[in-house]
């Protein structure tokens, strides 16, 4: 059985009088793809922001691999192996394609490892797995969303992450854009054996892709289980997805699409 | 290697012969002239080259640069009058007045980077401005309690044009090699993520405080050692002239004219400085800088990403030579 990667203790974050988000807890195992969904302003973008290091809990503790990484500063994280994506994307526009990629080798977990011309060699075979391989030479910025987005995914994957935190990489995205994404991550998981936690919107995405689902609302946490249990959760019913035969189509469609 | 292949280092190659030659050939009585504009240029190319490493690289501006050109200036004069009273001029002299401005001007970046860094953008910019202003008068009360009123003449040391030269040239190789390497090692891609996007750079490993801190204290460094030609070749120290914004001024023209985020546009960026400076001098000499400024703000607002800058959008093939 595979291990647990990242746990996160009773994470509270405020911001002023808003809690954003109210004592999470939660687990996630080494090479399974965790989804989290919520209504907007649940809280799961500032969950992620506290796991990549950009905000601080102002209660709970954060434990990666068994070690507490709470205190840590983001770069300190993405050496040890975690990298993201950012809901509004950001890449670095006035680098090529090629450079943005060769940030995400030079600097993540094998910082000093590796010399300027291999990064440019990994970022060259990275650039060609997620379909951006006759795009190198361009500035980051005149991609459009979508290759944007796989640029993002590009230069965290480059990285060679041992968890991937993806905040909605499917948003935008048109249904073949979804489906080739999906098609991306499962391949990420089976081969590099990366482990993923996806904030996504796209609910029949999350519902087709993860193993399992946490549910946050108002910053709480009100359910964890796999996709059908989720679907069929009447709290998650009536805070999210609203109407039950909906969700039940989000279900049956998980068996179709993969 | 890759980086002995590259446009930057084979134009450092070039330019380093052209000014070896200038140098050797200027030894001829009638070509002194060129040896004073070559000197010139550069002085105007380290200037730029200098801030490039904080300003280009890394994308923050720091408006009172000059203020560690005139701690490199302050530090030749301590060698001279202080530290070395009654030495003949030495190769070692040089070597020391090197070493001590260009440490100090390190030493006084990395404190002031350590504390200001923390800001972003502008906050940066005018604080150092604020630290040009606090050196040029504790220069100045310094050396009225020594019983000196400014500027300060150095004694003579016997040095001739060729002398002066020689010792821009040998500061100009070094700026020339230090920069370049900056821009292609790991470091220049931190420095570029940096200015690309900061929050995303330290996501994805760069560590953005330190990096910042680094570049900023490289950059002071480079320009501490261009103080210490300049001060030799004028044989005086003058607070008012060497901390003048003006300097700093410049040092931003000539990245912003040339283009940022390249090795190149501030080399060009200072040709283009000094070319408009120096024909706008010889003829309506003190009207200059009434034509420079406003010749600079069209220039700027015709390529607001520097010439250099617009080449690379405009000829993309161009891009690979254009680092």
């Amino acid at each position: 059985m595979a291990g647990e990667i990242l746990r996160g203790e009773n994470l509270v974050k405020r911001f002023g009088g808003l809690v954003a988000v109210n004592e999470v807890s939660f687990e996630v195992k080494k090479g399974e793809i965790f989804g989290i969904i919520g209504p907007n302003g649940a809280g799961k973008t500032t969950l992620f922001n506290m796991i990549s290091g950009v905000y601080k809990p102002d209660e709970g503790r954060i434990i990666y691999e068994g070690r507490d990484i709470t205190n840590l500063k983001p770069h300190e994280r993405a050496r040890l192996g975690i990298a993201r994506t950012h809901q509004v994307v950001k890449p670095f526009p006035g680098l090529t394609v090629l450079e943005n990629i060769a940030v995400g080798a030079l600097f993540g977990p094998r910082y000093g490892k590796i010399s300027e011309d291999e990064a440019l060699e990994i970022a060259r075979e990275v650039a060609s797995f997620v379909g951006l391989g006759d795009k190198i030479e361009l500035p980051a910025g005149a991609l459009n969303v979508q290759e944007k987005k796989r640029l993002e995914l590009a230069r965290a994957l480059a990285a060679e992450p041992r968890l991937l935190l993806l905040d909605e990489v499917l948003a935008g995205l048109t249904p073949a854009e979804i489906d080739s994404m999906l098609g991306l991550l499962r391949k990420v998981r089976d081969e590099k054996g990366v482990t993923i936690m996806m904030v996504e919107h796209v609910m029949h995405a999350v519902m087709n892709i993860a193993e399992r689902i946490m549910v946050l609302h108002f910053g709480r946490k009100i359910a964890e289980g796999p996709p059908e249990e989720i679907a069929n959760n009447p709290d998650v019913i009536a805070v999210y997805l609203g109407d039950p035969s909906l969700a039940l189509k989000f279900v049956k469609r998980r068996g179709g699409a993969s | 290697m890759r980086m002995l292949k590259r446009p930057g280092f084979i134009a450092s190659i070039i330019l380093i012969l052209v000014y070896l030659a200038i140098g050797i050939a200027g030894q001829e009585g009638h070509l002194l002239a060129i040896v004073g504009n070559a000197m010139d240029t550069m002085m105007y190319i380290g200037w730029a080259l200098a801030l490039a490493v904080i300003m280009s690289y890394a994308g923050y501006v720091s408006f009172g640069h000059a203020v560690f050109v005139g701690i490199g200036a302050w530090m030749t004069a301590l060698t001279i009058e202080s530290i070395m009273p009654s030495h003949p001029f030495t190769i070692s002299m040089f070597i020391v007045a090197l070493l001590l401005g260009a440490g100090v001007a390190a030493l006084v970046a990395y404190a002031v980077g350590w504390v200001v860094l923390r800001l972003r953008g502008a906050y940066f910019a005018i604080a150092t401005i604020g630290l040009d202003y606090v050196v040029l008068y504790l220069a100045i009360y310094m050396l009225s309690r020594a019983g000196i009123s400014p500027p300060m003449l150095f004694r003579n040391l016997n040095l001739t044009v060729q002398d002066f030269y020689w010792m821009h040239f040998i500061v100009f190789i070094v700026t020339l090699f230090v920069v370049y390497y900056i821009k292609v090692s790991r470091f220049g891609f931190g420095l570029a993520a940096i200015r690309e996007d900061e929050e995303a750079a330290e996501v994805m490993g760069v560590d953005t405080f330190k990096y910042k801190l680094m570049a900023f204290t490289l950059s002071a460094l480079i320009a501490g050692m261009w103080g210490v030609p300049l001060a030799f070749r004028h044989a005086k120290f003058d607070p008012q002239d060497v901390f003048s914004l003006l300097n700093s001024v410049i040092m931003i023209v000539e990245n912003t004219v040339g283009g940022l985020g390249t090795f190149l546009g501030p080399i060009v960026g200072a040709y283009i400085y000094y070319g408009l400076y120096w024909s706008l001098l010889t003829k309506i000499a003190q009207a200059s800088f009434v034509v420079l400024g406003p010749l600079i703000v069209i220039i700027i607002a015709l390529v607001p990403e520097g010439l250099v800058g617009w080449l690379r959008e405009k000829f993309p093939r161009l891009r690979k030579v254009l680092e």
